[in-house]
């Protein structure tokens, strides 16, 4: 049985347009690249 | 294979996942297979693009421009992003119409996570007929139905939403859940179809044919008010008319009917009048035919049977006065035939006296005595049993100054009506 107000919990506001260019400067797009790097950098360190 | 080609074809592998399910239209699951793309390469322009433009297909224009300006900033050159946003920046209005149904969305769900439904409700039926691909709007609008028990409505929802994006798993969940809900409840395959196939109604003859939202266009509704003044105008000429006429029929009717009794009552007054003068002229025909034969006979006779006849036709016309002269003078011995005599006698014994002593009285009181006195005399002719004329009588010659007289009137009354009321006067007025 569908639970309403649980449905409508899972429902966010959609992004505003006022608010794109925080988005953009907040984004993190850090990639599963990014994190292995910065992990082969901290293990040859140590 | 080191980590960057490793991840580079991962996140290949999950934008090609992404690009097929975004050409059929699977674009929920499309977008989850991009945002893993990019997950496991940033750079990977093609997916970031693609999700943008998943975006903008679903009404989140906002997301969109933030994937592709990332993009844009990522790979500057040769990136499609580029012309995407010129597209977007080129079309007057285009970002600010968006902009605001996505105000009205983020309203609608505070409305509805505040329990205001039917507000919502109202707020996203607008979104959704200006922006029809705004999928997340279609969705809530298919929750808040099926919330407020329109569960048809609800279902229109969902499938709209699953036009839009065919793998929805929220709409296929609800449809899935409206289907069983109604079949538990209802146990009415019939209303199902109804809300599941509201547009199949005329291909299957077992379904209900539901109420079918129709779009009305001008002229249907000038067609419609036309055929209510023509069923309005056919009401007053069948039904309102004859009704009416039926009315102002039977109320003339009766209006002839007493105008009619009305005249016949007339005529029956106007043949008794007849009747009567008939009666009367017979009367004094008789009496010039009784007149007539006895023209020979004696003076005496003949006076008395005129006085008789001048008496009748004044009592005819209504000159009492007259008629009671003439009536005094007449003697009754000489008339053979008493019956109009005995008419007029009885007259004046039982009214006609009083009413001429009355007149008598009329004149006393305004100082006439002699007049008095001459109704009071006719009075006491035509009725000589008459103590109160004559008490009257002496009243007269006492105003007159004739004390005699008025003695010998007080005496006659004293002595010839000792009872009556009047004698007690009389005696006074001797000073008994």
């Amino acid at each position: 049985m569908i639970n309403f107000d649980e449905e409508i919990k899972n429902f966010k506001p959609s992004l505003e347009i006022s608010k794109v260019e925080d988005a953009i400067v907040h984004s993190d797009i850090t990639d599963v690249q990014d994190i292995m790097l910065e992990m082969l950098k901290k293990a040859s360190k140590e | 294979m080191d980590i960057a080609r490793r991840c580079a074809y991962i996140s290949n592998s999950y934008y090609n996942i992404g690009l097929k399910l975004t050409r059929e239209y699977n674009l929920s699951e499309a977008a989850d297979n991009l945002k893993k793309s990019l997950q496991f390469n940033k750079r990977n322009t093609d997916a970031r693009n693609l999700l943008g433009l998943i975006y903008y297909h679903l009404g989140e224009i906002s997301d969109a421009l933030v994937q592709w300006v990332l993009s844009l900033n990522l790979q500057p050159y040769d990136n499609d992003a580029d012309r995407y946003l010129n597209e977007v920046q080129r079309q007057p209005g285009l970002i600010d119409s968006y902009g605001q149904a996505i105000t009205k969305f983020n309203q609608a769900l505070a409305l509805s996570q505040g329990g205001t439904d039917d507000l919502a409700i109202l707020q996203l039926i607008k979104i959704t007929e200006s922006h029809k691909t705004y999928l997340r709007a279609h969705l809530l609008l298919g929750l808040l139905y099926m919330e407020v028990g329109e569960y048809r409505k609800s279902y229109r929802s969902f499938q709209n939403a699953l036009r839009i994006d065919h793998g929805n798993t929220l709409a296929i969940r609800c449809i899935d859940e409206l289907k069983t809900y109604l079949r538990e409840s209802q146990g009415n395959k019939k209303t199902l179809k109804k809300v599941i196939h509201p547009e199949k109604e005329h291909e299957d003859s077992d379904i209900i044919i539901p109420e079918p939202l129709k779009e009305h266009q001008a002229w249907q509704t000038i067609g419609n008010i036309l055929i209510g003044l023509l069923i309005g105008i056919a009401s007053v000429a069948f039904i309102y008319l004859p009704v009416k006429e039926a009315e102002i029929s039977r109320e003339y009717n009766k209006q002839v009917i007493n105008v009619s009794q009305q005249l016949s009552d007339a005529s029956k007054t106007i043949k008794q009048k007849d009747e009567e003068i008939q009666k009367k002229q017979d009367k004094i025909d008789s009496l010039n035919s009784e007149l007539g034969e006895i023209n020979g006979l004696n003076d005496s006779k003949r006076l008395s049977l005129q006085n008789l006849m001048e008496a009748m036709r004044a009592y005819d016309s209504g000159n009492i006065e007259s008629a009671a002269e003439y009536f005094a003078e007449t003697d009754p011995e000489l008339i053979d035939d008493k019956t109009y005599y005995d008419q007029l006698k009885t007259y004046f014994d039982d009214d006609g006296y009083v009413a001429l002593t009355h007149k008598g009285d009329k004149f006393y009181e305004e100082g006439d005595y002699q007049k008095a006195m001459y109704y009071y005399d006719l009075s006491i002719s035509v009725h000589p049993a008459n103590p109160v004329a004559i008490y009257k009588k002496g009243l007269c010659y006492f105003q007159m100054g004739d004390r005699k007289k008025a003695n010998e009137m007080f005496t006659e009354v004293i002595e010839k009506y000792p009872d009556h009321q009047v004698a007690e006067m009389a005696k006074r007025e001797r000073g008994f």
